[in-house]
């Protein structure tokens, strides 16, 4: 059950912004740099100014686009077993960053992300109990940027059960995965359904968009994948100081990009996302560890829900270096403002320093604080069996519970049972080394790594991927050029 | 009286109201103050004033950058009086973000807080070739070149602009700087550019470190 317990917007705060949106959309407008994008829109009834760009949509287009977008999907793992409903009940936890740096688990270092980084990344997220998906979250900058979709992919679909997912890098990149995800999965037709990828669109605040983005976009729509429409306002700086003004500014950017993938394709998978924070008014710079960050999210997730879609939002984000004080403060706050705020898809797990850095350790503490947030929200369970008086008399006054067999029956599902806080009297947490939490799910982490297999997969399939991942690397850094910077 | 308008003017400029400063510029002009005098004695140092409030984290960018705006408002209405040799900009600065990236907001924060050091700055704005920052630096001769990008993926045309200076044999003659998240001292290396601003606040003070201020 997913009822949001934390309400920034009141219903009629819901409204006022719903109108504001819809006027910004109309006499702001947003700027749409792809041509092609901008006649489909003036088709459906946009005014469109091509010297400017700006498209003005119209409240009748917005309201008829917006009933086209499905308030549910079917994400799918790469094990086609798993798969979990994403609509606007939904609870669940993914990976997200954009990290060119790691905390390297073995030495503790603070160096270049690669590769290796990101499928440990992967495989760790994969073995958790509360976190379904990633984002290809740690950028491996050992390998030529061009193949690093394909690659991350590849190693994905090979080493993970879960889902996955990547940035719409453009039309080279975004065609490679979803011709790749159709190898691995057997044909175009098998990612209509069930969808193992979800590719974010980023959405460039204030009110504007960038052509590779918007050619990803296109292209998820033509192939009706879900796209995840993520605006990243920052208040102060790309959107009003005021959060309000900065909800009904991100409210505008996120329709108008609905509009757009209903316009190519009506009944394309969509999810309502935020990146939203506060830019910190002594340099100007994000601030996602900010309390504000946690409001914001929770009051998208209400807008989402508003027009009945599903929300991604960030959380457990922070602009913390270190796995300190601060770190666990910040990711925690977020994750909790958002869950009890209903959003659904829950993001940025593992990450640290405005998630330009991963930690493999973050991702179980992550799992961890997720599993304490699902314990808070199942809340009590109140019945004869849990309020239990027949073993309360039994014991009577004086008496110890732990040898019930009430206690013993029942301690496994009331209690949390965390592998990470360190609960031991002083005198034997010094004897042990003093391990904090970092240190304890970074011993775990190391396990899993060391303990990990790929899957069994048929070596047919992994050759055509190999081949496809080989394709992209013959191609040069020029080419990717000469197809993105086209407008 | 010419004295307490002098303070006033100063005042308004540092608590930011905006919409007094042309009045009381106008006020001081007309009690018979020359212009350098209010450039020196109100506008200088009211900045000055906003500079220490912003090191000591009383003052914020949306204030400094306010304080610009009150400053510029006042300095419009001195500039036509000024002569020749009356005010000397500190340097000029040419800033520009590289092409292919259109993120400016750390520019336009750099750029504000320069002007308010006294700095006269020329910005090329956004997506900018790097044969454009060549054209234009040898049009304008500013002391410091400073580039911006925010993408890793735009990162190397910071390169291009140094390596187009080298090839037309004037890189020496400008100071190169660079700033953006993406950036670091070790690629700040790497390209041989002068130097690196981890922020806004530090982008000037590298600009005067460089220009010995």
């Amino acid at each position: 059950m997913n009822i949001p317990t934390y309400r920034p917007l009141s219903d009629g705060d819901i409204l006022t912004i719903h109108d504001a949106t819809l006027e910004i959309l109309e006499s702001v407008g947003v700027k749409v740099e792809l041509k092609k994008l901008r006649d489909i829109l003036a088709d459906i009834g946009c005014r469109v100014d091509e010297e400017t760009k700006r498209v003005s949509f119209p409240p009748k287009v917005v309201t008829e686009y917006m009933k086209k977008a499905p308030r549910e999907f079917i994400i799918s793992g790469a094990d086609p077993d798993l798969q979990w409903v994403m609509n606007p009940e939904t609870r669940i936890y993914g990976g997200l960053g954009t990290a060119v740096n790691m905390y390297d688990l073995n030495t503790c270092d603070y160096v270049e992300s690669t590769r290796q980084h990101n499928l440990n990344h992967m495989i760790l997220l994969d073995s958790t109990a509360n976190i379904h998906t990633n984002q290809t979250d740690i950028t491996p900058t050992d390998i030529p940027m061009q193949t690093v979709h394909v690659t991350a992919l590849r190693d994905w679909f090979v080493n993970c059960r879960k889902s996955s997912g990547m940035g719409a890098f453009g039309v080279m990149a975004t065609t490679d995965m979803m011709e790749m995800l159709s190898i691995a999965v057997g044909g175009r037709a098998a990612i209509q359904k069930k969808h193992p990828y979800l590719v974010i669109v980023s959405i460039q605040s204030p009110l504007s968009s960038a052509q590779m983005q918007l050619e990803g976009l296109m292209i998820l729509a033509e192939w009706g994948q879900p796209a995840l429409l993520s605006p990243e306002c920052m208040a102060g700086t790309t959107a009003p100081v005021t959060l309000a003004g900065l909800i009904a500014q991100h409210n505008a950017e996120v329709l108008s990009h609905v509009v757009m993938a209903q316009a190519v394709n009506p009944g394309t998978p969509v999810v309502y996302g935020t990146v939203s924070t506060i830019s910190e008014m002594r340099r100007g710079t994000t601030a996602l560890g900010s309390v504000e960050t946690g409001i914001i999210s929770a009051s998208l997730a209400q807008m989402a829900h508003h027009y009945d879609l599903p929300c991604r939002g960030v959380a457990g984000a922070t602009e913390s270096k270190t796995l300190d004080v601060q770190c666990g403060a910040e990711r925690m706050r977020s994750m909790m403002l958002a869950a009890m705020g209903g959003v659904n898809l829950i993001t940025c797990a593992g990450t640290l320093e405005s998630t330009t850095a991963g930690a493999h350790e973050l991702v179980l503490i992550d799992d961890e604080l997720a599993s304490s947030i699902e314990r808070a929200l199942s809340g009590v369970t109140v019945d004869e069996a849990h309020i239990a008086l027949d073993v309360i008399r039994s014991v009577g006054p004086d008496g110890n519970f732990l040898m019930e067999p009430h206690t013993q029956k029942n301690f496994r599902t009331e209690h949390l049972m965390t592998k990470f806080s360190n609960l031991d009297k002083r005198d034997i947490w010094e004897r042990e080394g003093k391990r904090d939490m970092a240190i304890l799910a970074g011993e775990r982490a190391k396990k899993i790594l060391a303990d990990h297999q790929p899957r069994e997969l048929d070596p047919k399939l992994v050759s055509e991927l190999d081949r496809y991942v080989e394709t992209v690397e013959a191609r040069s850094v020029e080419d990717f050029f000469a197809v993105e910077w086209v407008a | 009286m010419a004295t307490k308008t002098l303070d006033e003017l100063k005042e308004a400029i540092v608590e930011l109201d905006i919409d007094v400063t042309e009045e009381l510029t106008q006020k001081a002009l007309d009690e018979g103050l020359n212009a350098v005098a209010i450039l020196n004695e109100s506008l200088l140092p009211a900045l000055d004033e906003v500079g220490v409030l912003f090191r000591d984290g009383d003052y914020f960018l949306p204030d400094v950058l306010m304080s610009v705006k009150a400053y510029d408002n006042s300095f419009q209405l001195l500039k036509p009086l000024l002569q020749e040799g009356d005010y000397q900009a500190k340097g000029i600065v040419m800033l520009g973000t590289v092409a292919g990236d259109i993120h400016d907001i750390g520019k336009n924060i750099v750029s504000a807080l320069l002007q308010g050091n006294g700095f006269d700055i020329i910005d090329l704005g956004v997506d900018v070739p790097a044969q454009t920052f060549l054209d234009k630096a040898k049009e304008v001769n500013p002391q410091i070149i400073g580039m911006s990008a925010m993408l890793t993926t735009t990162m190397p045309a910071m390169k291009d602009v140094i390596d187009v200076f080298t090839e037309n044999g004037v890189r020496n003659d400008f100071k190169f700087i660079i700033g953006g998240s993406p950036l670091n001292q070790k690629f700040a290396d790497e390209i041989g550019a002068d130097g690196y601003g981890e922020d806004a606040q530090s982008g000037v003070e590298l600009v005067k470190r460089l220009l010995g201020l």
